[in-house]
């Protein structure tokens, strides 16, 4: 009888623990995916490089790609890293040059208990939607409902030109977003 | 006073007359292409040349170093991107000791690793014992005659000393700009009878240092402040020098594409090379070195080839549009000649005329 009771306690333990499974909504996998630099007068290797070599001492960064003479550099984020736009603006800084444009892919979550475009990327790193066919103005009407629908469980990757401050917050002016959800890249 | 002034434009005739032709170097070679494969070069940064003609060419945006005959034929090749012993992270520039070591210094890997010529890890110098825990971008390095080892250590705005062995001696010059002494991303290092060369890269200017880390001189736009420019003497980004036998300092001249040459008390004595892509032209050179027979080598960065230059009597000098038209290298002999200084530019005809118009 003992041996029944014990049993059961079990198959009770393993159905809420499945109820629960199923109901909590799996962890944000919010992070920096890829990011797109353009910096000025790079023309030099001693200048590309150094810029490259700053970059890669980002933790998180797991591929980089330097195109010297377009001015360009391409970043590879690795899973569940912690990186921002911000160390990647620092890291040019720290290299004696200045960023002219920064594209970034991030995966995060839409905060949906209100109409501020906020993309929640963990990790203290938030980012404010911007529509970049609406003068740059934050997201809104039928722009980010499609944005919202978009989403898998909440989690969406967005493509966007990094801005900014726009109220307290960096922005993103929206370029594209990619299919959305938890896989890994 | 007018027949002051007219003996004055007379003796500096009769001293322009006396001094010799110059003698700028011409191209008797070229070769590389774009690429990835065995051979082709793609961002090349640093060169040097051996004793016995073959030239190692750091190939940077390949991660790897290149070896090739003297007239530019492909001998082999070794390393990778990557940070494990014997791979790279940029390798900028190479010198070669006089056991025909080559030390490779990587901008990215802030180390100098020593290789045999066929690409065997001999040591690895990481920077151990040096202020601010070692390098922040190794951009140059240059072996003494006897040993010690030299390192233009980038973002650290100095040169870092070490004694054959890899031992930590001392750092010459500090942070800055304008003032001798002070260096702005140093890039490359390089001997002459005793002192050290130093291409001040982003200041704009050529430093020479005792080994002490005295300033024993400095030139590079006015007063040596180093005011980029393209005057005779001004750089815009000095990257790359190179010395000879002679005691001829030559200065990879960046961003004017074009390589200048000095000699030991840092007098101008001639220039060549323009932007281009023709042979003979530059599209930002950064190293250089010579060769056994005086021959300069320089890495035409922008246009991923090295091209070859000889100081040739006039009519010797091979045509530009043959070197293009042939295929693959192309040699040309001549007899090496010398430099000599440059006479003061003076128009004697513009001073007679101002002198007689004077009442």
């Amino acid at each position: 009888m003992l041996k029944h009771g014990r049993r059961t306690l079990m198959r009770a333990a393993c159905f809420v623990a499945l109820t629960v499974c199923m109901l909590v909504p799996p962890a944000s996998r919010a992070e920096l995916l890829e990011a797109e630099l353009k910096v000025n007068g790079m023309a030099c290797p001693f200048c590309a490089f150094g810029i490259e070599k700053k970059l890669r001492a980002i933790e998180g960064v797991q591929d980089l790609t330097v195109f010297l003479d377009e001015g360009r550099i391409e970043l590879v984020f690795s899973p569940e890293n912690g990186a921002s736009a911000s160390d990647i603006e620092a890291a040019v800084k720290e290299a004696g040059f200045k960023l002219s444009g920064l594209r970034l892919e991030v995966r995060g979550t839409l905060a949906r208990d209100t109409d501020t475009p906020v993309l929640d990327a963990g990790r203290n790193l938030r980012f404010l939607l911007l529509d970049g066919k609406n003068e740059g103005a934050p997201l809104a009407g039928e722009a980010l409902e499609k944005l919202r629908a978009s989403a898998e469980s909440g989690v969406v990757v967005v493509n966007g030109t990094a801005q900014g401050k726009v109220d307290g917050l960096p922005g993103l002016v929206l370029i594209g977003t990619e299919s959305s959800g938890g896989g890994t890249r | 006073m007018r027949t002051f002034l007219l003996l004055v434009a007379l003796l500096s005739v009769m001293a322009c007359s006396r001094s010799a032709r110059v003698r700028t170097p011409q191209v008797v070679l070229a070769w590389g292409e774009s690429g990835h494969e065995p051979g082709r070069l793609f961002h090349p940064s640093g060169i040097a040349v051996g004793a016995d003609g073959t030239v190692f060419v750091a190939d940077t945006g390949n991660d790897r170093i290149q070896a090739f005959r003297a007239d530019g034929e492909f001998l082999w090749t070794f390393g990778r991107s990557g940070d494990e012993p014997g791979e790279f992270r940029r390798p900028m520039d190479i010198d070669i000791d006089g056991a025909g070591l080559l030390y490779v210094a990587e901008l990215g890997g802030d180390r100098v690793q020593v290789f045999r010529p066929r690409g065997e890890l001999v040591r690895t110098i990481q920077g151990e014992g040096t202020p601010a825990g070692g390098f922040d971008g190794a951009a140059g390095v240059l072996v003494s005659p006897s040993g010690d080892v030299y390192v233009a250590d980038f973002y650290n705005d100095r040169v870092v000393h070490f004694g054959p062995e890899g031992k930590y001696i001392g750092v010459v010059g500090t942070s800055g700009r304008v003032w001798e002494g002070r260096l702005h991303y140093p890039t490359d290092v390089a001997w002459l009878r005793g002192d050290l060369v130093v291409a001040d890269a982003y200041n704009n200017r050529v430093q020479v240092f005792s080994p002490t880390g005295d300033v024993v001189r400095a030139w590079g736009g006015p007063l040596g402040f180093g005011l980029a420019g393209s005057r005779h003497g001004w750089f815009r980004v000095a990257v790359g020098v190179a010395t000879d036998s002679a005691g001829h300092i030559f200065v990879s001249d960046f961003k004017n594409h074009r390589i200048q040459v000095f000699d030991a008390e840092g007098r101008w004595l001639a220039e060549f090379g323009h932007q281009g892509a023709s042979i003979g032209e530059f599209e930002r050179p950064t190293d250089l070195d010579i060769g056994p027979a005086g021959r300069i080598y320089v890495v035409d960065f922008g246009n991923d080839r090295i091209q070859v230059f000889e100081r040739l009597e006039d009519q010797d000098a091979p045509s530009a549009a043959r070197l293009e038209s042939s295929p693959g290298p192309v040699v040309a002999s001549g007899r090496v000649t010398d430099f000599h200084a440059l006479p003061a530019e003076l128009d004697v005809s513009e001073i007679a005329a101002a002198v007689n118009r004077w009442p």
